[in-house]
């Protein structure tokens, strides 16, 4: 007992044996946990060879002991501050007004709450069909905008093309008046791109509002009289019609645009993480440029589309899905990939969230690399989320990049915020860039693919101390221009790095699946 | 004191569910390099201790579960009566004897607490609730201790108005507390039963805050300023003594002298230690109830169960009154029984906070953040989700379903009853647990079914108590690496609590069992028994003490070698005998069993498998003997044959480094098949567990009926010669043998001369000696094949009557008869080598026959 620390007491014990008085000196640390003494006895007992017979002796006077100096100790750590008594009354008012319910009372229901709710619940209802045609007939009026303002820009280009001609081709006309010509052409389109601009945009305002009240008041009349009713005893006065239109068919006239359609190099697999539990996840590789991925395809007026379908359904659900779209840092929407995005999602009005300049807008104002920017959309296919992670797009694709890179930081960031809000489909550009260049060889290819692969391999093993949702899907990018070659050695990588473990098998009748192999194209 | 199970009240089993959210925590790594441990996993490990207390004035805890995003939910007994519903009846005069047993009640329940290690810090009107019969109950009290004194929360713990002054004024810490806080609580508690309503109903938190802190300031007796200060200054003198006594020592101011809730018993109700507060003794930590109560009840539940009780059809009348008698039956069940057939029949505490509408969240889309930094620091978070505390939601959700509808629950709860019966009378029962574990273990009981089947006996928790667990030794730094590394998926066993229950079973069994040392794998041996026996560290020790001697014998001593390489030899004679197909393949590929399954029979499949599969596959193992883990091998290896047989070595390491899914079912079936089709004999080794224990486990297997099938021979036969017994072979010879050999006593009771078990023969008898010799004398039914005539050069047979013979009866065992020599032993090579399957050797040839009176000369054996 060289050294005693500062929340040791020494326990003295006087056992009266046959014929000798004995003391012993034992440390003991505080706070004792009272559930220990039974084998603290034990140990007292063993270590200095005490005969049994003492064994309830020292219990006792341990227990005893233990009270006193526990007692001692606490009061000791709990002495009562008399100089700060006011300032740490403060601190408990706040805390408990910050953080318990009874003080605190849950928030009062905001308005998009109240919107999610109501349109969640009706997309799980036999309202669905009514809704998304709602949608679907708002849509087909911007898009006819989109049409007739293209109309008539090509309208007016070719008439200033004849004018420019004639124009130029006229001898009299000097420099200064093609010049003014020049000039008049421009604001007579920037007039027109403007003018529309705004006819779109205030019905975009128009639609929205005239969406979300429609929505609300729908519910309100499906949801809450039916409930009502059928408090009083009634029947739902709402009888449900079989809805024909749900019947979604990959109809006849459909044929002749799916096959224009262009056919995506894919493969996915179905693997097992875990030494023991072993969790499933699918995962897919494809070959295609994000812009392309989030468009809808296949759209007709006349019909539904499964896609739209699958992301209204899930929009307020706890199985969202992601995508991580690289930007350079100023994230602006007049080029690269973020303009393709604006255009994209000015296609149809978004009904649920602000448009994706607003939405940008709210970001930090200095960005660097391996930070992202949140948006979120309901009118763009297989992404609800859109991570907007920021790279040094030219420096990325020269350099070789290792685990610590801001960039892969940012993708386990991008991850942990999915896991921690219901994500659980995300999309992740293979190899870090959208589109190929030069210095892209096939062994660079393999080389960034692989590094991709077991960062977030890692990161969904880490996932699991998370306390998220389980991320179930994962799609990684690849640039749609590489070679069949490069895309089946990034595709043969993928069952090797996720451990799907099982060899390939060609045989039918496996009793274990571990590998379901696909290959379409 | 008896926890009166009687009175419940009827037809509602009622269940108290409180949740909150614990902090997340900072997005950092632990010093060892591996990722922190969520909060949420830390209260799960923590607060399992809270489900094995039980006292009459505590309201049982149930279950603790762990949501999604931080979420906890704890499942307790619950009562719709509480001291704050019936506040109003408590005034007046006569209601202070009342008030002061509740006060007793309420000491009792805290100074078992206390006894424990646990401060409640939580104590108010509303979590004080009254049962049927009277008795408090104090509800909820875990949560300051589930929470590592408050530290795994950002809330604070307990009511403002309830909180010792002296907590408020040593600053926001978060720590142990000291016991007399509670007591303070419950002398606030009892100022407002005597006055019969709340005190401070009008005063903002602020307010009340400073006034609880003010009362430090107060001169003279804080009873009476309350008193006042409501207007009541006379109860004071109208009270009893001794009731004011009490309030008078809870208000104290200083906490030293305030008391511990053992104190003021002892000072104000003389009671010392009374026999209601020693915690269950039965070594399994079954809910103390009363028994003899229980077995009457559950035998007229015996009565009336099978046909009646989830009969919820109203057209069958006269059954209808019996099926409300066993409603109430069903109700009489302890807590736990009751919500784990709830849970059985659909019930779900998620399903039910949300219909409540207690767990709305808002859509996760709508709380996503705007952006976030490299550094993690997010912006803009839409929703700032506050982790708020819910303190006292309370739901009834438990109203147990009356209609049952599924048949599994029936039978489960049937189970449930039988096997709480068994294990009461545990030890006098063992057989017929044994034999009622051979249909099925029910999960609800599997921890005590276990432990009845490696028969733990004593006193294990005073055993387990004079183990020292302290003192560092050599092996625990791999102890201390292997544990985060071993079943962390589970929450329980990867909680801080689990770690450390690890630890201090695995230092015990390491310091209690000189002779052998810590291998890697012990680790996931011990899992199991941790997981099932949380509470119950020494079962789980106790068990895993008596699984190794039973199972794995030697396995970890110092050099090993020589037991795990007879292990693998007999596991590849296993293989030979059963699947001749795949040992050829194997051995010409260079894969021996050296290179996938020490880790499977070390770890008895516990380090491939995650816990549920485990808990399936040892609920036969331990029915069985210690050759069944060669089988499980062997059905394991079924699963992966199609993969095996078509890969090299390469990819047969690639398959194995990281276990494909198995189906456990499968697997588990298709051991015990193998096992009870292959004589016993040719599992033999020579590093058996010691045949004292063999026998026993021998007799145990005789007596079952699923695990023996006809092929096997089953009674003990009062062999006159040594010479039909098996005996080890030594391992050299072992492992240049690739069939196994048979023993004498089994070769006959296969051969079945007087036809008395068997309608057709299950073996086909080879003679491989010369023509001459087999004429001499050779066994009945026997065929001729010489060794050296019978192959041409290519290894295939050269046909004759006998190969017909012996083609026809491909998939019997085939028993192969030799002389001293090693004909036999490669007669049978050559034909393994050809596939036939179930191929074994007579050991010591023909000559054990010679004394008995078994050998027929061929040429009469024809005539017959």
């Amino acid at each position: 007992m060289s050294k005693i620390k500062d929340n040791q007491v020494i326990l003295n014990l006087e056992l009266q044996l046959r014929d000798s008085l004995v003391k012993l000196e034992i440390p003991v640390e505080l706070p004792f946990e009272e559930t220990k003494i039974p084998e603290f006895t034990q140990l007292i007992i063993t270590s200095f060879d005490l005969p049994i017979i003492v064994e309830d002796d020292i219990a006792k006077k341990l227990s005893e002991f233990v009270e006193k100096e526990n007692l001692n100790y606490l009061t000791k750590i709990w002495k009562i501050d008399e100089d700060n008594v006011d300032q740490n009354i403060k601190v408990w008012e706040q805390s408990f007004r910050d953080e318990t319910l009874q003080y605190n009372p849950p928030e009062v229901v905001g308005d998009d709450e109240v919107f999610a709710e109501a349109y969640h619940s009706l997309v799980h209802s036999p309202m669905l069909g009514t809704l998304l045609r709602k949608e679907s007939a708002l849509n087909s009026t911007i898009r006819e905008m989109h049409r007739m303002k293209n109309q008539e820009i090509s309208i007016l280009n070719e008439k200033q093309a004849l004018e420019m001609s004639n124009a130029t081709s006229n001898m009299n006309s000097t420099t200064t008046d093609v010049n003014t010509l020049a000039t008049i052409h421009f604001e007579e389109a920037h007039m027109v791109q403007t003018r529309w601009q705004s006819l779109i945009e205030s019905e975009n305002l128009k639609q929205k509002r005239e969406f979300r009240d429609w929505v609300v008041r729908n519910y309100q009349d499906y949801f809450i009289e039916a409930e009502e009713l059928s408090k009083k005893g009634g029947k739902k006065k709402h009888s449900v019609r079989f809805d024909e239109s749900l019947m979604i068919s990959y109809g006849d006239e459909d044929t002749s645009s799916s096959n224009t359609e262009e056919h995506i190099l894919q493969e996915s697999f179905t693997i097992h993480l875990g030494s023991q539990m072993k969790q499933m996840y699918n995962i897919r590789l494809l070959c295609t440029h994000p812009i392309d991925f989030l468009r809808f395809r296949n759209e007709s007026s006349r019909e539904l589309s499964p896609q739209r379908l699958q992301t209204a359904i899930s929009l307020y659900s706890t199985d969202l899905s992601g995508i991580v779209l690289l930007t350079s840092p100023d994230i602006s929407i007049y080029n690269g990939n973020t303009k393709g995005l604006m255009e994209l999602t000015q296609q149809t009005t978004e009904f649920h969230f602000d448009n994706l300049e607003s939405q940008l807008e709210n970001r930090p104002r200095k960005l660097k690399p391996g930070d992202f920017v949140v948006t979120r959309h309901s009118n763009v296919n297989g992404a609800h989320v859109i991570f907007h992670l920021v790279v040094d797009l030219d420096a990325l694709n020269k350099i070789e990049i290792n685990s610590r890179h801001p960039v892969i930081l940012g993708l386990r960031n991008i991850l942990k915020t999915a896991c921690l809000n219901d994500i659980t489909t995300i999309t992740i550009p293979a190899l870090l860039v959208h589109e190929m260049a030069e210095v892209m060889t096939v062994s660079w290819c393999n080389r960034r693919a692989e590094l991709v692969y077991k960062c977030v391999k890692g990161f969904m093993i880490e996932m699991a101390s998370w306390g998220g949702a389980e991320m179930k899907n994962l799609q990684f990018l690849a640039p749609k221009d590489i070679s069949e070659e490069v895309f089946s050695s990034l595709a043969a990588m993928l069952p090797n790095i996720f451990r799907v473990s099982n060899p390939l098998r060609l045989s039918t009748s496996s009793s274990s699946h571990s590998l379901q192999h696909q290959l379409s194209h | 004191m008896i926890f009166n199970i009687v009175d419940r009240e009827i037809n509602s089993a009622q269940f108290g569910v409180t949740f909150f959210t614990s902090s997340q925590r900072h997005d950092t790594c632990g010093t060892n390099g591996l990722p922190l441990t969520p909060n949420s996993i830390r209260i799960l490990g923590r607060s399992q201790y809270l489900k094995s207390l039980n006292h009459p004035n505590l309201s049982q805890y149930v279950d603790i579960i762990r949501g999604k995003h931080e979420r906890i939910i704890v499942v307790l007994e619950f009562y719709t009566q509480n001291l704050k519903t019936l506040l109003k009846t408590f005034k007046g005069k006569e209601q202070h004897e009342l008030i002061l047993e509740i006060g007793s009640q309420v000491l009792n329940g805290l100074k078992f607490l206390n006894k424990h290690g646990i401060v409640c810090r939580n104590l108010c009107l509303e979590n004080l609730l009254l049962d049927g019969s009277g008795e408090t109950k104090i509800f909820n009290f875990g949560l300051y201790y589930m929470t590592n004194n408050g530290k795994f929360v950002s809330f604070p713990i307990g009511n403002p108005k309830y909180t010792a002054p002296e907590v408020f004024l040593s600053g926001v810490r978060k720590g142990p507390s000291v016991y007399s806080c509670d007591v303070w609580s419950l002398g606030i508690i009892l100022v407002e039963l005597v006055i019969g309503e709340e005190i401070w109903s009008e005063l903002k938190l602020s307010q009340v805050l400073r006034k609880v802190a003010s009362l430090t300031h107060c001169e003279g007796s804080v009873f009476q300023r309350l008193l006042q200060e409501h207007h009541y200054p006379h109860i004071y003198t109208e009270l009893n003594p001794k009731l004011r006594d009490l309030i008078e020592r809870c208000l104290d101011i200083n906490p030293v002298t305030r008391g511990s809730p053992s104190l003021l018993l002892k000072d104000l109700f003389n009671k010392s230690t009374k026999a209601s507060d020693t915690v269950c003794i039965n070594p399994f930590a079954y809910p103390e109830v009363s028994v003899l109560n229980n077995i009457i009840l559950s035998s007229q539940l015996q009565a009336s169960v099978p046909a009646n009780l989830f009969n919820h059809s109203d057209t069958e009348t006269p059954v209808d009154q019996k099926a409300k008698a066993s409603v109430d039956h069903l109700l009489k069940r302890s807590f736990k029984e009751i919500y784990y057939l709830w849970q059985l029949a659909g019930g779900d505490v998620f399903a039910e906070l949300r219909r409540q509408g207690l767990t709305r969240k808002k859509p996760a889309v709508l709380s996503l953040p705007c952006s976030m930094t490299l550094e993690g620091e997010s912006a803009g978070k839409i929703s700032d989700i506050k982790h708020l505390h819910l303190p006292d939601v309370i739901t009834q959700a438990a109203q147990l379903p009356l209609i049952i509808r599924e048949k599994d629950i029936e039978y489960q709860f049937h189970r449930i009853l039988l096997f709480d019966r068994l294990i009461k009378g545990y030890p006098y029962t063992k057989s017929l647990i044994h034999r009622e574990s051979l249909k099925d273990i029910p999960p609800y009981f599997r921890a005590q079914i276990w432990s009845c089947l490696l028969e733990i006996s004593g006193d294990p928790k005073s055993i387990y108590n004079s183990i020292d667990k302290e003192t560092p030794t050599s092996t625990d730094r791999q102890i201390e690496v292997d544990i985060p590394r071993c079943h962390q998926y589970d929450e329980l066993l990867s909680s801080p609590i689990g770690h450390e229950k690890f630890k201090r079973v695995l230092k015990a069994w390491v310091v209690s069992n000189t002779e052998y040392v810590y291998w890697q794998g012990l680790d996931s041996l011990c899992a199991p028994f941790l997981y099932l026996n949380f509470n119950n560290e020494e079962l789980a020790f106790s068990c895993l003490s008596a699984f190794i001697p039973k199972y794995l014998y030697n396995f970890f001593l110092k050099d090993n070698s020589v037991i795990i390489q007879e292990y693998l030899a007999k596991f590849s004679q296993l293989i030979a005998f059963h699947d001749p197909q795949l040992t050829n393949h194997l051995d010409s590929i260079g894969f021996i069993p050296e290179l996938y399954a020490i880790p499977w029979f070390l770890t008895m499949f516990s380090h491939v498998f995650p816990l549920h599969k485990i808990f399936h596959l040892w609920d036969k193992l331990l029915l069985g003997d210690s050759s069944f883990s060669l089988c499980i091998g062997l059905a394991i290896l079924y699963q992966l044959r199609e993969s095996l047989l078509c890969s090299g070595f390469n990819e047969c390491i690639l398959l194995f480094s990281d276990m494909p899914e198995i189906s456990i079912e499968r697997c588990v079936k298709d051991s015990v098949d193998i096992y009870c089709s292959t004589p016993r004999s040719t599992l033999c080794r020579k590093h058996e567990p010691p045949p004292k224990q063999r026998k026993e486990v021998h007799r145990k297997i005789s007596t079952d009926s699923d695990f023996s099938s006809n092929s096997l021979p089953n009674e003990t036969r009062n062999s006159t010669s040594d010479g039909l017994k098996m005996e080890a072979i030594p391992l050299a010879d072992l492992k240049k043998e690739k069939c196994p050999r048979i023993s004498g006593e089994d070769f006959l009771a296969l051969l079945d001369l007087n036809k008395t078990r068997f309608n057709k023969p299950k073996m086909v008898v080879v003679d491989v000696r010369n023509y001459e010799d087999y004429n001499r004398g050779a066994i009945p039914t026997s065929i001729n094949m010489p060794y050296v005539s019978s192959f041409s050069a290519d290894g295939s047979l050269i046909p004759t009557t006998e190969v017909n013979i012996l083609n026809s009866n491909r998939g019997k065992i085939i028993a192969v008869v030799g002389n001293r020599g090693d004909s036999a032993v490669k007669f049978a090579e050559a034909l393994l080598f050809l596939e036939f399957p179930r191929i074994c050797v007579l050991h010591r040839g023909i000559d054990i026959f010679r004394s008995g009176n078994i050998l027929v000369v061929p040429s009469s054996m024809n005539n017959l």
